[in-house]
């Protein structure tokens, strides 16, 4: 689950996706504080376009997961997908392989 | 037209999302131009001949379904493909269904070998409604023809742009030279009539 392959043509992009998405984090954090569900609802679900494409599927899973909770505004679960996603981009191993 | 020539309009609010589109399709044979929202989105297909239009759904202030709307109004000659997750084809269903979307790419957007297949098959079919303009176009010279000869005074736009004015008019255009309607006033004696999807004539009335 914390290994991904990405396509080597991606690679000078990816520090700069780890970085957004680390952003994002801590946007989303700031947002559960400020009860701001709608922004959290928005951020989750442009994880969940981004993700994928970038090879990181996992990252378009809790970003699903995360867009229904904020859709519910179940504040605990959405506290608990934020800290999921955090652990899985601080130990995610990736490598880079020419895929097509 | 070959795909030389052909031209992809990719539309996301995403700015990652187009930078992997550009970089996934660096090695396609067609050129490829990129808008952040609809409003950008219009104002390329206004300026550029565009064959294609790949477009996300939710983006802000206007949705990929409202830009093809538009799109297919003002510029039904331009292949329509939507970029959208599983979760929104059931509310993509009726649109597929009217016409408005010729495919679909499902996000999150994998630039695959399936990906390209679509694009390259939207090209295609942009080819072949291109090639049926073409047919149109000379109907509309020997309707142009046939109205000189009569003596009525008209102007003709394809998309909303002149490309046929009659030569007594006081707007004094280049035939074929294309303009924006916007910039001529026709006043009020002139009727509108619809030739076709495209094709609108505009007849002095008598």
């Amino acid at each position: 689950m914390n290994k991904v392959i990405v396509d080597s043509d991606l690679e000078d992009l990816i520090p700069m996706f780890m970085e957004n998405r680390f952003k994002d984090i801590e946007e989303m954090k700031s947002c559960l504080l400020g009860m701001d569900i709608e922004r959290i609802q928005f951020i989750s679900h442009s994880l969940k376009g981004v993700g994928g494409g970038y090879g990181f599927d996992e990252i378009t899973n809790i970003g699903r997961e995360l867009e229904q909770s904020a859709k519910n505004s179940d504040q605990k679960l959405i506290k608990e997908l934020i800290e999921k996603l955090e652990e899985y981009l601080k130990n995610v191993i990736i490598t880079f392989e020419d895929i097509n | 037209m070959k795909l030389l020539d052909s031209t992809v309009l990719f539309v996301d609010d995403q700015e990652e999302i187009l930078l992997l589109i550009k970089r996934m399709l660096k090695d396609e044979p067609y050129h490829i131009l990129f808008a952040k929202s609809g409003k950008e989105a219009l104002e390329i297909i206004e300026n550029k001949e565009i064959d294609v239009i790949v477009t996300d759904v939710i983006m802000p202030n206007m949705s990929g379904l409202e830009l093809l709307d538009i799109v297919k109004e003002s510029n039904p000659h331009i292949v329509r493909i939507i970029l959208s997750g599983f979760s929104q084809v059931p509310t993509l269903l009726s649109a597929i269904n009217n016409g408005k979307i010729f495919r679909y790419i499902t996000k999150p957007w994998q630039v695959d070998n399936e990906a390209k297949s679509i694009i390259q098959d939207a090209i295609e079919y942009a080819k072949l409604l291109n090639e049926k303009q073409q047919d149109s176009l000379i109907d509309v010279e020997a309707f142009c023809e046939l109205m000189d000869k009569c003596g009525h005074k008209y102007v003709v736009t394809i998309d909303n742009k002149v490309v046929y004015i009659h030569k007594d008019l006081s707007v004094q255009v280049e035939l074929n030279q294309k303009f924006n309607l916007s910039e001529f006033t026709l006043d009020k004696k002139y009727i509108e009539h619809k030739m076709s999807n495209r094709t609108k004539v505009f007849i002095e009335e008598n």
